[in-house]
């Protein structure tokens, strides 16, 4: 068996950095916002 | 060379070297996506208003989608595994973001029936394909993690209703004057948004070659042994186990539905400080414990096991209801802090189900295998509502009030949850050394629930 988890290139941290980003960053935007709108209960 | 080949299996197979962590955010930009099926209730009062319907016409559309959801899983789950992920991705991202354009078409026409047609029927395909289609090739990709890497994806499907939530409520607030006229425009910057995110995930997943397996990671070895059994989606219903599993999934689910659907009234009912606005900060907090349950508590069963999470899931999910039932109405902190535990469960069941099916019937077809399980999912989601309203609505005509209206409808989540605990126990490996073949004639000819 193969091991094909080799680290990570130059290219391929890259790709990693962007892909996190895309689905990183609205992931977030939604989690803020549900956060502000749960803080409501203890207001 | 058509474009349908271009998308074939074969196609995707990972080149030497390729970063297995690209996967999680291929699952993801599926998941967040098709999450959205949650928000929709964002566009349900515009939508009344637009058609000059009831609530109920209008709830149909959601209906409609997730049970076009359970079925499509369900059916389409072998075409999803000969066909690859890549394949399936592309067609969920077709059907989900066509049925948002269709709907749009039907609301600018003023006509309901297009709505359930596009986003109930077309969008319900996109969501039924969309969620098991990563599932297969993470646990392919990581076989030593499946809890975590399953975990990764399915908190998506959470995380995609706080999106779609935030941003439909200011979509409809910012493309028209009113909501009413905002809707048809914000479907199609939705659908637009979603294809695009989902095709991206598309682009990026990659299945691994054939033989595959992660530094430090032996099949051999793998405590479930059965990697090499192969067991295919037919041969899977056919075991006690499958069967065993739907039950656990069922009452979990169902347990955690009936306690969502009935969140903003239930904490309005049990204190008569918490207002309206309070309420909504309730669902948000419990939308949050969802989705981080999918992450932490499926990750954890990479560790601790699949059973003795579901033990746990079911057991500390019955002892939380209870407590609220006994002292949750004098303590607001009591209450939070009990159904937020029981929601979290409610994620991580979801989160965890696809490594458990690993760990009983191989990688071979898990996606197939949990398609079918989904069915589990939609029964629950008519039982669980139907279980808190009937008992609860009784209550309220025999004169109860407050707390004491929810009692009973409670006592039966519990005894749902103890239900799914003693089922649980019950999970065995299959037997050691059957064939594909024997696997099949053993389940045909011994009754359910005879030992693995």
């Amino acid at each position: 068996m193969s091991d094909r988890t080799d680290p990570p290139g130059r290219r391929s941290t890259g790709k990693l950095i962007v892909s996190y980003t895309i689905v990183g960053v609205p992931l977030l935007y939604g989690l803020v916002a549900t956060a502000i709108k749960a803080s409501q209960l203890f207001t | 060379m058509g474009v349908t080949q271009l998308l074939d299996r074969e196609r995707t197979v990972a080149p030497p070297g390729y970063n297995r962590w690209l996967i999680p955010p291929a699952a993801l930009a599926i998941h967040l996506s098709i999450g959205q099926v949650y928000a929709f209730s964002v566009f349900k009062n515009p939508l009344v208003e637009r058609f000059g319907s009831s609530e109920t016409a209008v709830a149909v559309v959601f209906s409609l989608a997730i049970a076009v959801l359970g079925l499509s899983a369900a059916f389409l789950g072998p075409w999803m595994e000969r066909n690859g992920p890549r394949k399936a991705m592309v067609l969920s991202a077709v059907c989900f973001s066509g049925g948002f354009l269709v709907s749009a078409l039907g609301v600018a026409a003023g006509q309901l029936w297009v709505v359930y047609l596009g986003y109930g029927l077309l969008g319900g395909i996109g969501l039924g394909i969309g969620y098991i289609s990563p599932v297969s090739t993470l646990i392919k990709w990581f076989p030593d993690r499946p809890g975590l890497s399953t975990g990764l994806a399915i908190m998506g499907f959470g995380g995609g209703a706080f999106i779609a939530s935030a941003v439909s409520d200011r979509l409809l607030r910012t493309l028209a004057p009113e909501p009413t006229a905002a809707i048809a425009p914000a479907f199609v910057v939705l659908g637009l948004a979603y294809l695009l995110l989902m095709t991206y995930g598309a682009w990026l997943v990659k299945v691994p070659p054939p033989g595959y397996a992660p530094g430090g990671y032996d099949p051999a070895e793998d405590e479930t042994g059965v990697e090499a059994r192969d067991i295919t989606a037919d041969q899977a219903i056919r075991t006690h186990q499958f069967w065993l599993v739907w039950v656990v999934l069922f009452t979990n689910v169902t347990a955690g539905i009936g306690i969502l659907e009935q969140a903003s009234p239930m904490i309005q009912d049990f204190f008569d400080q918490v207002d309206a606005s309070a309420a909504a900060g309730y669902v948000g907090l419990l939308s949050i414990a969802n989705m981080l349950g999918r992450f932490v508590w499926s990750s954890s069963s990479d560790y601790v096991g699949r059973r003795p999470v579901y033990a746990m899931y079911l057991g500390v999910g019955a002892v939380a209801v209870l407590t609220v039932i006994l002292i949750g109405a004098s303590s607001l902190a009591v209450f939070v802090l009990g159904t937020g535990l029981l929601i979290s469960f409610y994620g991580g069941g979801f989160a965890t189900v696809p490594a458990y099916l690993k760990d009983l019937f191989g990688s071979h077809q898990v996606g197939a295998i949990h398609g079918r399980l989904l069915t589990a999912w939609s029964a629950a989601g008519v039982a669980g509502p139907l279980i808190i309203n009937i008992l609860t609505e009784s209550q309220r005509r025999g004169g109860a009030e407050g707390a004491a209206a929810y009692r009973p409808s409670l006592f039966v989540v519990v005894a749902m949850l103890a239900i799914g605990f003693v089922a649980n126990l019950f999970v065995r490996p299959l037997a050691e050394g059957a064939s594909d073949e024997d696997i099949g004639r053993r389940h045909r000819a011994e009754p359910a629930g005879s030992p693995g």
